[in-house]
């Protein structure tokens, strides 16, 4: 035991911990570190470590509307794909600048929402009542990172070609698992057994569809949270808008040869490391091992709020009807959502509303028991009676 | 003092000697929490008269805790978080900072407390140790350089588990409990003039400390390096 803490053994985290929750406990203290380094230059309201989640969905919106201003002048065809954009890059009034903008907003995006995955699984914020939100997680990144993949097709250039080639070849090493499977599914990423007039127009289905669908695993996402973080701070928010700007500023798109000029090795094109790693992995390793590792990662990543599981449904709060008197106060101030106002229920008929917690979404940190005057709720493991007692024998 | 009141304020005999004033605190179990500061006691190591108790989340206290600290002879109360922004329940200390800058002004009203500083927000991450002790440290010095306080029972033990307890209502009689001794109050302060209508703004402590010896008063303060500012939220130093 280490300190008269009102959890059990196994809930509470620090010096207790043992086996997996000690590790994770030593790089969460690494984690604070980075964040107390940082502290000490920005306040720590606006420290972007704690709005990494705020920032991807900022330069998730900044990629979405850079992208509607290129598709205005998009036509996704195997002969203009490429002409077409070639006249947003040099005729359009920054036109070259909105491309940039929507890549290094992309590569922005993925490089915080990596972080965020990592700083939520190193500060133990993803299992237990986080679950839903870890997995849904999990699905967009995997999302972004597909529908950046895509996004370099559209351009019809070289490097397309390349990627082409790279997706089909590893499309087809399905058939090893499920024979004629790969090969179906080339052809209908294709539209037939080559490049023809039909492939542009489902690439593009693919980069923008995706792209819309990304809002619904948002909503998943942030459904178990009464106020998510959704945007930065102002001071994170031009930092980040003005990152982007000056990388697009900096360093602008290049353009490419188009796919029908013979060009003397792949080799020399330029490949965007984080989307587009897959592709340069493929000149050293099979498309079975990339597949398998991209597989196998995942799965990883989507079992673990279960490896190890974090005891739940122990401390749930827990409400007397006879003492609640429907004020909503709990409800307001729960972070999670988790207390419902039920009309009618309550034991008075005077006070019609009584709190009612849902054990799937309580996060059982009493934040409730801090908001209630009239000792309505409260966790079983720490009641009020309890605190105050220790209060008072502490304080003999 | 009179022992027939049953609050009172006088000057801190503890600044003189060397015994340090009783503080207790709340530890949230994600910030220090997780650390070995703490003994198994609850006191912090290297500084054995602050009692600390671990809760989940610092959102989690009821201010109603921090009077019963303050009832039962603790002289300044603090309530550690995570630093804020990275509460690990998304806002718990940031509601607590709410719900306590609205409960100082309270209770200073109610003259539970003499000066808001009693009641102290340190905001700090798990390997914010030597900001802790500092903090700590800085806390005890202002602690001791107040007069010593005695707040009053709030009625029978099992009183609390009824609405009474509801610090937003400052009922007369509740507020009486801590009204100086008559004798004590200076002849500046109209006797009519009782405690429940002076102004929020007068607190009543320091002026009964003034009261009943002015002297000794600034003289301790002097020794104490003379708090001016209010510590009611630490920072680490830059």
């Amino acid at each position: 035991m280490a300190s008269p803490s009102m959890r059990s053994p196994d809930q509470a985290p620090g010096p207790g911990a043992r086996g997996f929750d000690a590790a994770l406990d030593v790089i969460h203290r690494g984690v604070v570190t980075i964040d107390k380094a940082i502290n000490k230059i920005i306040p720590e309201e606006f420290n972007p470590f704690y709005y990494l989640g705020g920032v991807t969905n900022l330069l998730w919106v900044v990629t979405l509307l850079s992208g509607i201003v290129i598709w205005t002048y998009y036509t996704p065809s195997e002969d203009q794909a490429y002409s077409s954009v070639k006249y947003l890059t040099e005729v359009v009034p920054f036109g070259s600048m909105f491309r940039a903008i929507h890549r290094y907003a992309a590569d922005g995006m993925f490089i915080m929402a990596i972080l965020h995955m990592f700083r939520n699984y190193f500060t133990d914020r993803y299992r237990g009542f986080r679950d839903l939100p870890w997995v849904s997680g999990i699905v967009l990144l995997l999302m972004t990172g597909f529908i950046g993949l895509t996004g370099y097709l559209l351009v019809w250039d070289q490097r397309a070609v390349v990627i082409t080639e790279a997706m089909i070849s590893v499309m087809k090493s399905l058939d090893g698992v499920i024979a004629g499977f790969g090969t179906w599914l080339a052809r209908a990423f294709l539209g037939g057994d080559a490049v023809n007039s039909m492939s542009l127009p489902r690439m593009f289905f693919l980069h923008a569809s995706l792209a819309g669908t990304i809002f619904f695993f948002l909503w998943m996402h942030y459904i178990r949270l009464h106020r998510p973080k959704i945007w930065p701070p102002a001071f994170v928010t031009l930092l980040s808008i003005g990152a982007v700007l000056v990388a697009a500023g900096l360093s602008p798109v290049e353009t490419l040869p188009a796919s029908n000029v013979a060009l003397a090795s792949g080799s020399q094109l330029p490949f965007d490391i984080f989307f587009l790693w897959p592709v340069v992995a493929l000149g050293s390793f099979s498309p079975a091992l990339i597949l398998g590792v991209l597989a196998i990662v995942s799965a990883v990543l989507f079992v673990a709020p279960w490896l190890p599981k974090r005891p739940r449904y122990a401390n749930v709060a827990t409400v007397t009807p006879e003492n609640c008197t429907g004020c909503q106060l709990c409800a307001v101030d729960c972070p999670f959502d988790a207390i419902v106002m039920v009309a009618g229920a309550n034991p008075n008929p005077r006070n019609n509303e009584l709190a009612v917690v849902n054990d799937d979404k309580c996060a059982e940190c009493g934040i409730c028991v801090g908001a209630c005057p009239f000792h309505a709720i409260n966790l079983p493991m720490a009641h009020e009676d309890a605190i105050k007692d220790k209060v008072v024998a502490l304080l003999s | 003092m009179t022992a027939t009141t049953t609050t009172t304020s006088k000057t801190n005999p503890m600044a003189a000697s060397n015994k340090k004033p009783k503080i207790f605190g709340f530890l949230c179990e994600w910030s220090l929490g997780r650390t070995d500061y703490i003994n198994p006691d609850g006191s912090v190591k290297g500084m054995e008269h602050i009692k600390t108790l671990k809760i989940p989340c610092s959102g989690f206290l009821k201010p109603e805790w921090v009077r019963v600290a303050l009832e039962n002879g603790a002289q300044g109360v603090f309530v550690l978080g995570c630093p804020l922004g990275d509460c690990h329940f998304n806002e718990g200390n940031f509601i607590i900072n709410e719900r306590l800058e609205q409960e100082r002004g309270r209770w200073v009203r109610q003259k539970v407390i003499d000066t808001e500083g009693r009641v102290a927000e340190l905001y700090l991450g798990a390997t914010a140790g030597s900001d802790f002790n500092q903090m700590l440290q800085e806390f005890t010095d202002y602690i001791a350089g107040l007069p010593e306080l005695v707040v009053a029972k709030k009625g029978a033990k099992a009183a609390p588990a009824t609405k009474a307890a509801t610090p937003a209502v400052a009922a007369p009689a509740k507020a009486a409990a801590v009204v100086p001794p008559a004798a004590a109050v200076p002849a500046a302060v109209p006797a009519a003039l009782s405690p429940v209508a002076i102004p929020a703004v007068i607190a009543a402590a320091p002026v009964t400390a003034k009261a009943a010896a002015p002297a000794a008063t600034k003289a301790d303060a002097g020794e104490a390096g003379a708090p001016k500012k209010q510590f009611k939220r630490w920072e680490p130093k830059k």
